[in-house]
């Protein structure tokens, strides 16, 4: 896959950074880092959490680089370890959250500033997992099928079914009642 | 669901431009000292593996010429060993010591089925078979194969590598690792998740049964003489 402006110049410059060189690694991701902290974002809904996974994936991207093979694929493997990365933090979160204070509660308190973009971005929040990263995915990053098989580990197959069902719920979530919101919040989460 | 509406309204969120460069330089940052303190783990690794192996040849047998011909009548995994120059291995396949193994898993239409392990109480080597009808770029990426085991606890990274070699019909791969603990038990189930095979990830999930060989004692005298398995009788 060629992200948009993956030129030669990128190109060059993730070979660069493959080879080790922090320069090159850190104008990429730089060049990248607005698309990824919006993604985190979504998936966590507040700044320290977004940044914590941006600052992860650094570390993590970082360390590994030399792995990286494909370097056409580098903005598509930086995301795969930043959404692996939002999956462990929402991990950890939800089993604090549930401890400590019903779901409901947070619903409300992100509902203060409650416009239609939160309304979308709640919505897609709601999702399973997989659905959200199927949406993201597509949407937003606009990669292909393929590609977001190989972000998702999964069959091409599967994630045709993750984008229709989210589609669906997605669709029921944005147009449907309170009582919808609340039913499918919790059956989702 | 219109893709242009989704990316203004995804747009909409504000980027803290400052503290995200600052995040990245954080991260970065971690990453240059873990990466300025991995040679020295890398040579320890290298004494401690060496170190084993040099023990352990002395423990399982002593290399012979018989060896080879006994080898020949091993056609799976005795191959298999002697082509990732294991000597312990291959003496241990001589010694019919390695268990054979039968556990598949596949991923991205590629096979990969556990076929053999050993564990003399200091190495664990287990081999494994890698193939696929349908993806032709298995060849294409550079030959390598990446791995975690127990879900990829540090010291067990350590302790442990990995090799492919292409066959006639797909490619080997072999790990081995020296065991990591002081205490050395006689049974455990190794949990091993290849990631990466030639570039193209995954996910090969075993549970691979070690099961530690027994210690053998050697009495060595003036006379010691070999016998021809490549063992010395007790």
């Amino acid at each position: 896959m060629f992200e948009g402006g993956a030129t030669v110049k990128q190109i060059r410059l993730v070979k660069k950074a493959v080879a080790g060189n922090a320069k090159a690694f850190e104008t990429l991701f730089q060049k990248h880092s607005d698309q990824l902290y919006r993604t985190a974002y979504i998936y966590v809904r507040n700044k320290e959490d977004a940044l914590d996974i941006v600052q992860e994936t650094a570390y993590k991207a970082f360390l590994s680089i030399a792995q990286l093979r494909n370097p056409e694929y580098f903005l598509t493997w930086l995301t795969k370890i930043l959404i692996h990365h939002a999956y462990a933090l929402l991990d950890k979160k939800k089993k604090v959250v549930l401890m400590d204070r019903p779901l409901q509660d947070e619903g409300q308190e992100q509902e203060m500033d409650a416009d239609d973009r939160m309304g979308m971005l709640e919505a897609v929040q709601r999702l399973r997992k997989e659905y959200q990263t199927a949406i993201i995915l597509f949407y937003y990053h606009d990669l292909p099928i393929h590609d977001i098989a190989e972000v998702m580990n999964a069959p091409e197959g599967t994630v045709k079914t993750y984008l229709k069902r989210a589609k669906f719920e997605l669709k029921q979530l944005l147009t449907g009642g309170e009582d919808a919101w609340t039913n499918n919040g919790s059956k989702t989460k | 669901m219109d893709k242009q509406w989704f990316k203004n309204e995804v747009n909409k969120i504000n980027v803290p431009t400052k503290e995200i460069r600052e995040s990245i330089d954080k991260g970065i940052n971690r990453a240059k000292r873990e990466k300025r303190f991995r040679p020295k783990h890398a040579v320890k690794r290298t004494i401690f593996v060496s170190g084993a192996a040099a023990v352990l040849l002395l423990g399982s047998g002593f290399v012979s010429p018989a060896m080879q011909s006994v080898l020949a009548d091993v056609p799976l995994f005795g191959k298999a060993y002697q082509q990732f120059h294991d000597y312990v291995g291959q003496n241990l396949v001589a010694g019919q010591l390695v268990t054979e193994l039968n556990e598949k898993a596949s991923s991205n239409n590629i096979d990969v089925t556990a076929t053999s392990v050993y564990f003399d109480g200091g190495i664990i080597g287990m081999t494994f078979k890698v193939k696929s009808d349908t993806r032709k770029d298995l060849d294409d990426g550079a030959r390598m194969i990446h791995f975690t085991l127990f879900n990829g606890e540090r010291k067990w990274a350590i302790a442990s590598q990995g090799d492919i070699k292409k066959t006639e019909d797909g490619y080997t791969g072999y790990i081995q690792m020296g065991y990591p603990d002081k205490h050395i038990p006689d049974k455990l189930t190794l949990p091993v998740t290849i990631t990466d095979i030639n570039g193209i990830r995954g996910k090969w999930k075993f549970d691979i049964p070690v099961d530690k060989l027994p210690y053998k004692t050697l009495h060595v005298t003036k006379n010691n003489t070999q016998s021809a398995d490549g063992h010395s009788s007790p």
